[in-house]
């Protein structure tokens, strides 16, 4: 019979499971951000892709992976802004890369 | 206001004597993210005793299974989290709403507490934290996460008074200063008064600034 998993064992499962919804989500918010980056993004798209780093912050902190959660944070408060500053634009860009780099290291 | 910072296991809640664990409704429009926290609080030794998947599904579940303290997601479809509150308020049902989210602006918390939620807590904080506001507000206290207070204890000082919202309510419904006066039976100076107060408080530059952060920070609809 097989033994019963810890929870850690069990929440590291779910994790799994969803892995490749969570990574979907991560490349579209990718995506977005690199389409500001460009100036070549619609309002609604920007709004959509803020809503999926809001739920990538929830499922990344709930499944222990801070920075993810950072990152995630970080993506949806620059999709929510307006503010293309020289500055915003190079968190653009580095916040973008961090989560690509997220999305293939796992 | 009851906030415990220490992080440590539930402590009593007693009627007669015997401790009563709180029975938990957990709200959350993400099943994976459901599962993981009801997986965390039940290692904790809490019993989570049903889950609803928006804040609808919730209002059916408390009259049904009586829980002693709801957690619910902010941001869900339907009814949300902050509805869900209103909610249990207006129809006075007995159970302490704590609200989980990863929206941790200032401004939302304070809303959140005023329309009657009895705590707030981030989603990116330890599930410890998550314990022990459930109970603090299943012992009848109200709880804010430590990472949020001190910004929600500084723009609480610059809260917006019930006459102050109910003006930039009608500003916001396109009706002119002369018309706000007859609607709340005061006069055109003191409506003026009070959009200017409401500017400073908001920062705004203009009344059309000032509509404009109200709705964002949630403060009108």
């Amino acid at each position: 019979m097989e033994a019963p998993r810890s929870f850690e064992a069990q929440l590291e499962a779910i994790w799994d499971r969803h892995w490749s919804t969570t990574r979907d989500q991560i490349e579209q918010v990718v995506a977005a951000l690199r389409a500001i980056d460009d100036g070549a993004i619609e309002r609604a798209n920007r709004d959509a892709a803020a809503s999926q780093a809001h739920r990538l912050i929830g499922m990344a902190a709930t499944f222990g992976r801070p920075r993810l959660a950072e990152c995630a944070r970080a993506a949806e408060r620059l999709l929510r802004s307006d503010d293309r500053s020289d500055g915003v634009r190079a968190d653009i860009i580095d916040v973008a890369e961090a989560l690509d780099r997220m999305r293939t290291d796992q | 206001m009851t906030v415990m910072q220490d992080g440590t296991a539930p402590s009593t809640d007693t009627e007669g004597g015997a401790r009563v664990a709180p029975t938990i409704l957990l709200v959350e429009d993400h099943p994976a993210v459901r599962t993981g926290i009801r997986l965390q609080l039940e290692s904790h030794g809490l019993a989570v005793v049903g889950e609803a998947a928006d804040g609808g599904e919730a209002l059916a579940m408390i009259r049904q299974h009586a829980p002693s303290v709801v957690v619910a997601d902010l941001r869900m479809p339907g009814v949300d989290g902050m509805q869900l509150v209103e909610r249990v308020r207006d129809e006075a049902l007995d159970v302490s709403v704590v609200l989980l989210s990863a929206v941790t602006e200032a401004h939302f918390v304070q809303r959140a507490l005023d329309l009657g939620a009895s705590g707030y807590v981030s989603k990116d904080a330890p599930i410890e934290t998550i314990v022990t506001a459930i109970d603090v507000v299943a012992s009848g206290g109200r709880y804010v996460d430590p990472l949020l207070l001190a910004s929600v204890l500084e723009s609480s000082n610059e809260q917006l008074s019930p006459r102050e919202l109910e003006v930039l309510q009608q500003a916001a419904n396109g009706m002119q200063n002369k018309l706000i006066a007859l609607e709340l039976d005061i006069s055109e100076e003191t409506v003026k008064t009070h959009l200017s107060n409401v500017m400073r408080k908001l920062e705004a530059a203009s009344r059309t600034e000032a509509v404009a952060a109200g709705l964002r920070r949630a403060l009108i609809s």
